[in-house]
């Protein structure tokens, strides 16, 4: 049985690295940065907006619940011997 | 201050992220030191300026959400990478809608380029080299090009890019040197071309 021939890369030659890909950059666009900041309050309002709602759902959740199992538990049993 | 700030280091920036979250300035001086950059990178990996922009900026508004519980054990620079790959890894996937696996249609027409000699060894000095750097990579094709700015540009190690591509080691090396080797290549016949005319 032959073996079979190297791949390339197996020797561990690939090459110098392109070193102008280490260095490059682009120059910044106009109002880069401003835009970032926008971005950055946009979704600071939108996960304020998503705290705010989902507290305000839970709590009122938890309302209706304490509501429904108060007036559960407060109802007269209809089995319950009467009184006196 | 800010030329106090810009005296900073980039770990001691994100710690005044942190501490004065009120204050911009400190990400501004993050964003500014590091937006050439993540620009160029988000640029040559998408070949599209305007997807490069927008992805640039939420590279830039991730790391704003994620500095207050960051923490940093490696240099700034490095967890930049990490997240600038990831998103631009994933608005690729996402665009083309399929696995980086095409080896074979990238090996066709090949084999006369593993004797061009590396010419491409030069600063990156005027814009003129950026440019031609970046025509350069937009006729490379996604099998090449993107592991050849993972590695050279963004410095990740192979078996980081095998991870990050979700292929073998061996093919990544592949990849790799032919990368090099088509890049080098274009490289010289777009500067033979200036030169001629």
């Amino acid at each position: 049985m032959t073996a079979a021939p190297p791949l390339p890369g197996d020797d561990e030659d690939l090459g110098e690295p392109i070193r102008e890909l280490r260095d490059l950059s682009l120059a910044e666009p106009t109002r880069f940065v401003g835009s970032i900041e926008r971005r950055v309050e946009r979704r600071r309002v939108t996960n304020e907006f998503v705290t705010v709602a989902w507290h305000a759902s839970s709590t009122i959740l938890l309302a209706l619940l304490e509501a429904t199992i108060g007036r559960w538990t407060r109802q007269p049993r209809s089995d319950a011997p009467p009184p006196g | 201050v800010k030329q106090e700030l810009g005296g900073l280091d980039d770990n001691e920036l994100v710690e005044q992220c942190r501490s004065e979250r009120d204050d911009p300035r400190p990400f501004e001086t993050l964003v500014r030191r590091h937006s050439g950059y993540v620009l160029a990178n988000c640029r040559t990996l998408t070949r599209s300026a305007s997807d490069a922009e927008d992805l640039a900026q939420e590279v830039f508004t991730k790391v704003y959400f994620t500095l207050p519980r960051l923490e940093l054990r490696a240099p700034f620079r490095a967890w930049l990478t990490t997240v600038k790959v990831n998103h631009c890894l994933n608005h690729l996937r996402k665009q083309r809608g399929k696995a980086w696996v095409d080896l074979d249609s990238a090996a066709e027409g090949n084999e006369a380029i593993v004797a061009t000699p590396a010419t491409a060894h030069r600063a990156v000095e005027t814009a003129e080299d950026r440019s031609r750097i970046v025509a350069t990579l937009d006729q490379m094709s996604d099998t090449l090009r993107v592991p050849l700015i993972l590695c050279d540009a963004d410095g990740l190690s192979y078996e980081e890019i095998a991870e990050q591509l979700g292929i073998g080691l061996s093919a990544v090396k592949m990849r790799i040197k032919r990368g090099r080797e088509e890049f080098r290549r274009r490289y010289s016949a777009l500067d033979e071309g200036v030169a001629a005319s």
